[in-house]
């Protein structure tokens, strides 16, 4: 009698009426894409991290408003040496300095300063 | 219906998938889970548009399911085995089983034709046994016989023990034999 069952199992196993038909896998699909949840949108995740601008990005490395204003004030006076210095920038300012027509000497800038040869 | 893009992947890791929207997973896993679920309820019941109704019925259940799936807590297939069994268990406590009597007598046809009708006539007298079992021994006998599950995968799909598996496992195999022993030489088969 086993020899009856295992082979009437074997039958079982290997018959193909219980397979799904074309119309029914159709219908199973239909349902699991009915109840699929969405999928989240793709710019979704990375837009939960905010992009810095270039400028917010630039603030960011100067070291934010104390290292910013810093160097605004810093431009700011090289602006104004800049600007405030000119007159001896110009060729006439150089021409001046060169031809040698001006009342400064370097030994007038110290009263004891001096060359001593006979030393050394 | 084009093939399992995923056949890597497992059962889980595609429920993973399904459950964020992924179309390619929702198709791979009806082609690859429909199948098993529709055997085991066709087995289970004997009928095609009935087992239809079960299988589609557990696979929404998983569908809806999906998000709020735990891995690893169960196998998917186990669970869909367990769901399976308890709707088919509904159907038949509200209809009667096949009566062995109620299967078509082999007809008297062409020599080759004769085959194909006797293997019919064998199928459909082993779901009649099957159908006059306790539905325990029967889910047990057809998981491990027709389904060719290990007796652990059983113990875990019935929530019982091994041993429980194997004591089910061969008073329904027992009561098979008992319900198709008039039925030997009819269905094919001599003594000895």
């Amino acid at each position: 009698m086993d020899d009856l069952l295992d082979d009437l199992f074997a039958e079982a196993k290997a018959d193909s009426s219980p397979a799904p038909t074309e119309d029914f896998m159709a219908r199973v699909l239909a349902d699991a894409e009915r109840l699929q949840p969405e999928a989240p949108p793709v710019a979704a995740s990375p837009a939960t991290v905010p992009s810095r601008g270039l400028l917010a990005t630039l603030f960011a490395t100067l070291g934010g408003w104390q290292g910013t204003g810093g160097l605004v004030a810093a431009t700011m006076a090289s602006v104004w040496i800049g600007f405030s210095g000119a007159d001896s920038l110009t060729v006439e300012g150089l021409q001046a300095v060169v031809s040698g027509d001006t009342e400064f000497y370097l030994s007038d800038l110290g009263g004891d300063f001096s060359f001593d040869l006979g030393e050394g | 219906m084009p093939r399992d893009s995923f056949q890597d992947a497992s059962d889980e890791a595609l429920l993973v998938l399904y459950a964020n929207g992924d179309p390619e997973a929702a198709r791979a896993l009806t082609l690859r889970l429909t199948p098993k679920v529709m055997g085991h309820a066709y087995r289970m019941l004997g009928e095609r548009s009935e087992a239809e109704d079960v299988a589609q019925e557990a696979l929404i259940r998983l569908w809806k399911l999906a998000p709020d799936w735990r891995q690893g807590e169960a196998k998917i297939t186990t669970w869909l085995y367990r769901v399976v069994a308890n709707l088919c268990t509904d159907r038949l406590r509200k209809t009667k089983g096949v009566d062995l009597d109620a299967i078509p007598e082999p007809e008297d046809e062409a020599a080759s034709a004769v085959e194909q009708i006797q293997h019919k006539s064998r199928l459909d007298a082993l779901q009649a046994g099957l159908n006059t079992l306790p539905e325990r021994q029967k889910q047990a006998v057809i998981l491990r016989h027709i389904e060719g599950l290990s007796n652990p995968e059983i113990a875990e799909i019935m929530e019982v023990g091994v041993e429980a598996v194997e004591s089910l496992t061969a008073r329904g195999k027992r009561a098979l034999a008992n319900a198709l022993a008039g039925r030997k030489e009819e269905l094919g088969y001599s003594d000895g």
